[in-house]
């Protein structure tokens, strides 16, 4: 073989080994360091319908909720009224917050079984106190002390699994979190599907991951709309929160021609919503930022809400209400 | 076939590489593994510096959906297709046109290892353009947080830009040492008939080796097997084929 073909050999080798030493290196550390699935999941039990998760001190300590916070400035009454009932100050108290459910979300019913757990700074001892001046309970489940409180009106439970770590819900759904922690049930971990999605949103600042079924019911489109959309097994929704908002919501259609419908049925909202917004440059530049991508079985659409877009929505906004 | 195979292959390989890396057909090569090089860097020039955006069908397209793009459309449908044409067709018909195929033949070596030769050293010459080449685009499109993420359809994506290179090849090599203008009709079934069967409804699509190459569809094995038929069929046919030089 000719010198030169041999070094030619080489190079071309060489270059596909730093490519591919690059990609290992760049996988490597996002499987070693990006994985930001929190350990908290290991209390979802496995029939979870939707798992919802957000870092609340990011949240909290981004210039983005500032913004927002001048925005909408009045607003502090709900917050004020969570405080009262459970002693816990959101704002200074928490610092993640992962929530999950069991039923349909929009129907109060029985099955809804929805569970909270969040990490922070609690005072055990009044938020407890005050689950016994309303009747609470105290019990041992799997080691832990659960308080909660049963009757017609109320079915509630709380317990501290570790610390900082405060598990509220139903008193069924606390206690199937316990029993999924120990081993005793099937967790969410065992779903290959919903972990699937969840590895693919949890390094957003808050992400959420549903069956379809169960959130449709929460749709701001109407009924009739949400019955012509193709099928979809899940949603996931993912953002990114700094000055602004990154955010990504991806639909699983339950076939490559349900991508595509769905895709084409996303593309004729933007179209109209681009139609209604052009003279508005608030809405003109978050319309411009989104992206819409199908793939496979997958539908994801992602967007920006930059500080400047903000601002030019607030401007709008006050324009409007003047 | 007659006598050993693999010691004249060999020799036959060493040879028809250098004249394949630089030979004049070595230019559209270039051309081939450069071009979508060129086109990565003022992509993601135009788009890091914002000056520019791709929108399709209304919605912005960011540089790993380009990537995807570029690897479906201009890797997958056209380089790959159009090097196994060129190439694989070449192989030996080139050999025929230029009346050199007589001084392959009186050598003693069976004439299936001068097809076996051949078809490798065209499989390493193009494997070693062409994956760098999409390598090098992967790595100036994508942002470097979404490399890792991305990592695993890289791979996939090279394996099968080897692995059609490998069958076009072979297909195309086989027409070569079967037909007197092969050209022509490989560049029809690429150009031609896997555009049209493609779109086509119902099991028409199965016909074409690009049906195989999608990323939805499992057709490693097919891939693999119809290479492998067809290079045995290209050894089969030489050794029984008489050809008759023009004078």
């Amino acid at each position: 073989m000719a010198k030169r073909t041999r070094i030619f050999l080489l190079a071309s080798a060489g270059v596909l080994t730093a490519v591919l030493a690059t990609g290992l290196v760049a996988w490597a550390g996002g499987a070693v360091a990006g994985s930001t699935t929190p350990d908290d999941i290991a209390y979802v039990p496995g029939n979870a319908q939707m798992v919802a998760y957000a870092d609340v001190r990011q949240v909290m300590n981004s210039p983005f909720r500032d913004r927002l916070r001048q925005l909408d400035a009045d607003n502090n009454a709900a917050a004020d009224g969570f405080e009262a009932r459970t002693g816990i100050n959101f704002e200074r108290d928490v610092d993640s917050v992962l929530i999950a459910s069991t039923g349909r979300i929009s129907v109060p019913t029985p099955s809804d079984r929805a569970l909270l757990i969040a990490h922070g700074r609690f005072d055990a001892v009044r938020i407890e106190g005050l689950m016994r001046q309303q009747g609470a309970q105290v019990d041992q489940y799997r080691g832990k002390r659960v308080v909660a409180i049963k009757n017609d009106a109320n079915d509630a439970a709380l317990t501290f699994a570790g610390p900082g770590l405060l598990l509220f819900g139903a008193g069924d759904s606390v206690r199937a979190a316990l029993d999924a922690k120990a081993g005793a049930a099937q967790g969410i971990g065992a779903n290959t599907e919903f972990m699937a999605l969840v590895n693919d949103v949890d390094e957003g600042t808050a992400w959420s991951v549903a069956k379809f079924d169960s959130v449709a019911g929460r749709s701001p489109l109407p009924g009739g709309i949400v019955n012509q959309l193709p099928p979809i097994n899940w949603l996931a929704a993912s953002g990114r929160i700094d000055s602004g908002l990154h955010g990504r919501v991806r639909a699983e259609a339950q076939d490559e021609q349900s991508a595509r419908d769905l895709r084409d049925v996303v593309q004729g909202f933007l179209s109209l919503a681009r139609l209604q917004g052009s003279r508005d440059p608030g809405y003109k530049g978050m319309l411009d930022s989104v992206m819409l991508n199908a793939q496979g079985k997958s539908v994801s659409l992602s967007f920006e809400l930059t500080p400047a877009v903000l601002d030019s929505l607030s401007q709008g906004g006050a324009v409007r209400r003047r | 076939m007659s006598g050993p195979l693999l010691g004249p292959a060999r020799r036959m390989f060493e040879l028809a590489l250098g004249e394949m890396l630089w030979g004049r057909r070595a230019v559209f090569m270039g051309l081939a593994a450069g071009a979508p090089i060129l086109l990565a860097v003022v992509a993601r020039l135009t788009l890091a510096g914002g000056s520019a955006v791709l929108v399709v069908n209304g919605s912005r397209i960011d540089s790993e959906a380009m990537f995807g793009t570029a690897v479906s459309l201009l890797y997958l449908r056209f380089i790959v297709p159009a090097l196994g044409v060129f190439y694989g067709t070449s192989l030996i018909a080139e050999e025929i046109e230029e009346k050199t195929i007589t001084y392959l033949f009186v050598r003693p070596m069976a004439r299936g290892a001068i097809v076996l030769g051949k078809y490798l050293a065209y499989l390493v010459c193009v494997v070693a353009v062409v994956l760098p080449s999409a390598a090098l685009v992967f790595v100036i499109m994508v942002p470097f947080a979404s490399i890792g993420p991305l990592f695993g359809t890289v791979l996939r994506d090279l394996g099968v830009m080897a692995l059609g290179l490998a069958t076009y090849g072979a297909l195309f090599l086989w027409a070569g040492v079967s037909f007197k203008r092969p050209l022509v009709g490989g560049l029809i079934f690429v150009f031609g008939w896997e555009s049209v069967a493609l779109v086509l409804p119902g099991y028409v699509r199965r016909l074409t080796i690009a049906y195989y190459l999608q990323p939805t569809v499992p057709g490693v094995a097919t891939l693999l097997a119809v290479a492998i038929i067809a290079l045995f069929l290209a050894m089969q046919t030489i050794e029984r084929r008489e050809y008759v030089l023009e004078q």
